[in-house]
């Protein structure tokens, strides 16, 4: 009983930044709730606190689930994984009934802010839904990376299908949507119990497997390494065997995307309105947001350079910032490419590309930058920068791209706005990487406090 | 000319209101084995990461070659090996690769000591590093460090996964290497016999304080027990200066002393009326006694 409590508190305030995000969402959840009757926005208070409050521990937890899973000394605890799958599952229940009850909340404060017909059973099993795949995804991605891009490129591929099954409406009718999504939720938790439980060993996540590192696949042949230096350095600071094998991964999604695309397009009965609209939404965040994964691995596997490399710290940070921008451009601009194309071929109702590009843009900006700063571990100033970052690029992009919103000056404010914002970042990471600790900048690993067992 | 390789003068370091290191003043002159030793979290690897300029100093300054720590030109850097606690190697390539990269970030390399070394240690080069065992990476980590034949090499608990033997071969052979080009050593541990057995300098380092820093030797003639036996009951206090741990036991005690000189033995047992044994200890026993 004492490892399911246990985990469940985990889930929930696993890692500083997560607990931080959690005091801020309860404070705009508590806002939003308080001004109901006295301000407009205090709706778009109440739901941005209730994502921050729930979303980082879903993300996180996943990432946590597979850690704690991982030492092999579970195997010797007496039902370890029950307990563990247990907590797991109480915690997405009490993030599921928080989430409701404020549902609720909302419903006796503001009821013209409120759905018709909706029923707080429905909010419930929905959540729980939610929180389900978000959950099981994470713990997927944190040990298999492109499993992210398959994820979405599956549901992109598989929604209209299943829209189309003549079972599903039949069964729903008959059963109750609410009943029809407790039936998958479980089913899914069934089949993931089921492996869970009898699995020989759980993998740590990928970023904290040495044995594993960054590849799975070894260059074997002396002749792959190009030894000039600065190679040397590109692959300290990358972990990985030869820049090729970024520009190889670059391809492999591009390729995979655009096969997927392809069979949307071909098929045209399969699209529904909105296909070409998700499509870009997925590839402008991954844009907007990759950068980040990229700089702030950059960044703390610099440390490796001190020494050998003979440069100083200004030098370093414009080494790993030169770096991280032939990345991204490795990445960025294929998947650009795919946007056109996405945006000729598949349909959508946005109309203001220019914009669009330019905010992704400015957020990549942004969040290359936020991962360049981010060396001194999650002070008030990152956390900040990135919540404000993931909101406003999320909103900006997402507004336009489904609703179409006209956007007069702004479509030229925000992007200048972004960039400046990038600006101010740069000069914050430089300001940073002059005193730069790599003491505490170093490239991660899992702690023995993070290994230890909860049970 | 430069008297001191390494020098450090009131080095102080706190992270998040924890003091990790007070008050460190320390020298280090060329050709020397320095040892440090202290418990696990005494501080040990954060001192050689601020020598080495990883860290900033919360207060007090380090210099390397006269240079300061933090700031330190490729010349300097270009003289120093190091081996972190962690090895930091590039895992999805093979030894021979990583050993060409880091050549590569050299102007000066040796081939052949590198070659030798491998041999000498068995370490399989033709393999992916992330499938060498971890004995075999820390050897590797310590090539990569050897390989542009540095004047100071820190070396940050070298030896700690590897096993008695290979230890000890290892060791003696870092020792030769430095010994024929009058190198200078720094490295930590908490095994006490590899200490006993390479170094010439000891620093113990404990709670962030160096509470001992100059010649082994000194050191073991300095930290003495006494045996003590009268015919009536002794005092419980001896009024014995710079006692480290006493137990009195009727008219046996024992008392562990540090900076002894050997003098006062006579007043002492013409004190206690009593006969008094002096007993040197092993570097062991003293680091036990030093951090009871």
């Amino acid at each position: 009983m004492r490892g399911i409590l246990r985990t469940a508190l985990l889930l929930c305030s696993w890692v500083p930044l997560q607990r931080r995000l959690l005091a801020i969402g309860l404070v705009l959840t508590a806002v939003g709730h308080l001004g109901q009757s006295k301000f407009t926005l205090s709706t778009l208070a109440l739901i941005s606190g209730l994502a921050l409050a729930v979303l980082p521990s879903l993300i996180v937890g996943g990432t946590m689930f597979r850690i704690i899973s991982a030492p092999r000394t579970m195997h010797l605890a007496p039902h370890a994984r029950l307990q563990m799958l247990l907590g797991v599952l109480l915690g997405l229940m009490i993030m599921a009934a928080f989430f409701t009850a404020n549902m609720e909340l909302l419903r006796l404060e503001n009821a013209a802010a409120w759905p018709a017909g909706m029923r707080l059973s429905r909010i419930f099993a929905a959540t729980m839904a939610v929180e389900t795949v978000l959950l099981f995804g994470m713990f997927f991605i944190s040990r298999y990376a492109l499993a992210v891009w398959f994820f979405i490129l599956i549901a992109q591929i598989s929604a209209p299908l299943l829209a189309r099954l003549p079972i599903g409406p039949a069964v729903a009718s008959r059963l109750g949507v609410v009943n029809v999504i407790v039936l998958l939720t479980a089913g899914v938790w069934a089949v993931f119990a089921a492996w869970y439980l009898r699995a020989r060993r759980i993998a740590p996540p990928m970023w904290a497997d040495a044995s594993a590192a960054s590849s799975r696949r070894p260059a074997t042949r002396e002749r792959s390494i190009h030894s000039s230096r600065k190679a040397a350095i590109a692959i300290h600071l990358l972990g990985l065997p030869s820049i090729g094998r970024l520009v190889w991964r670059g391809i492999f999604v591009f390729v995979v995307s655009l096969i997927v695309m392809l069979t949307t397009i071909l098929r045209p009965g399969a699209m529904m309105p909105n296909t070409g609209a998700s499509f870009l939404f997925v590839a402008f965040c991954l844009i907007a947001f990759l950068p980040i994964v990229i700089a702030a691995g950059v960044a703390h596997r610099s440390r490796l350079l001190w020494i050998r490399s003979g440069c100083t710290r200004k030098e370093l940070f414009q080494t790993c910032e030169r770096l991280i921008w032939s990345c991204f451009a490795t990445i960025g601009m294929p998947m650009l490419l795919l946007c056109l194309v996405a945006w000729v071929f598949l349909p959508h109702q946005a109309t203001d590309w220019p914009y669009l590009l330019a905010m992704t843009l400015a957020s990549a900006l942004c969040s290359l930058y936020l991962g360049l700063m981010n060396v001194a571990g999650w002070r008030l100033l990152d956390v900040t920068a990135a919540v404000l970052i993931v909101l406003l690029g999320l909103g900006v992009i997402v507004g336009p791209l489904f609703a179409n919103a006209p956007l007069g000056s702004a479509s030229i404010v925000i992007p200048v706005m972004g960039s400046l914002g990038a600006l101010s970042l740069r000069a914050i990471a430089q300001q940073r990487w002059r005193r730069i600790d790599w003491l505490i900048c170093k490239p991660p690993r899992l702690s023995s406090q993070a290994l230890r067992p909860v049970i | 000319m430069i008297d001191s390789i390494v020098s450090a003068r009131q080095l102080g370091k706190t992270i998040k209101d924890r003091t990790i290191l007070r008050d460190i003043s320390v020298d280090v002159t060329p050709g020397n084995v320095v040892g440090v030793i202290g418990k696990n979290g005494a501080g040990k690897t954060t001192l050689l990461e601020i020598l080495l300029g990883f860290s900033p100093p919360t207060s007090g300054n380090s210099a390397l070659f006269g240079h300061d720590s933090f700031t330190l030109p490729a010349s300097v850097k270009a003289k120093i090996g190091f081996v972190p606690q962690q090895e930091e190697l590039v895992n999805p390539i093979t030894g021979t690769q990583l050993l060409l990269l880091t050549a590569s970030l050299h102007r000066h390399w040796n081939p052949s000591l590198t070659s030798t070394l491998s041999e000498a240690w068995e370490i399989p080069l033709t393999r992916p590093i992330q499938t060498l065992s971890a004995g075999e990476r820390q050897k590797l980590s310590t090539l990569l460090a050897l390989g542009h034949e540095p004047e100071l090499l820190v070396l940050d608990e070298p030896a700690a996964s590897l096993d008695p033997i290979a230890r000890r071969q290892f060791l003696q052979q870092i020792l030769e290497i430095a010994a024929a080009q009058t190198r200078t050593v720094l490295f930590s541990t908490h095994i006490v016999s590899d200490l006993e057995r390479v170094a010439n300098q000891i620093w113990i380092i404990r709670h962030g304080t160096l509470v001992w820093q100059g010649d082994l030797d000194a050191l073991k003639e300095s930290v003495v027990r006494l045996n003590i036996h009268a015919r009536q009951p002794l005092p419980a206090s001896l009024g014995v200066s710079n006692v480290l741990s006493c137990r009195v036991e009727g008219p046996h005690a024992t008392a562990v002393v540090s900076r002894w000189d050997g003098l006062p033995a006579r007043d002492l047992e013409q004190r206690l009326n009593a006969n008094v044994e002096v007993e040197n200890l092993s570097l062991e026993d003293i680091f036990v006694e030093l951090h009871s």
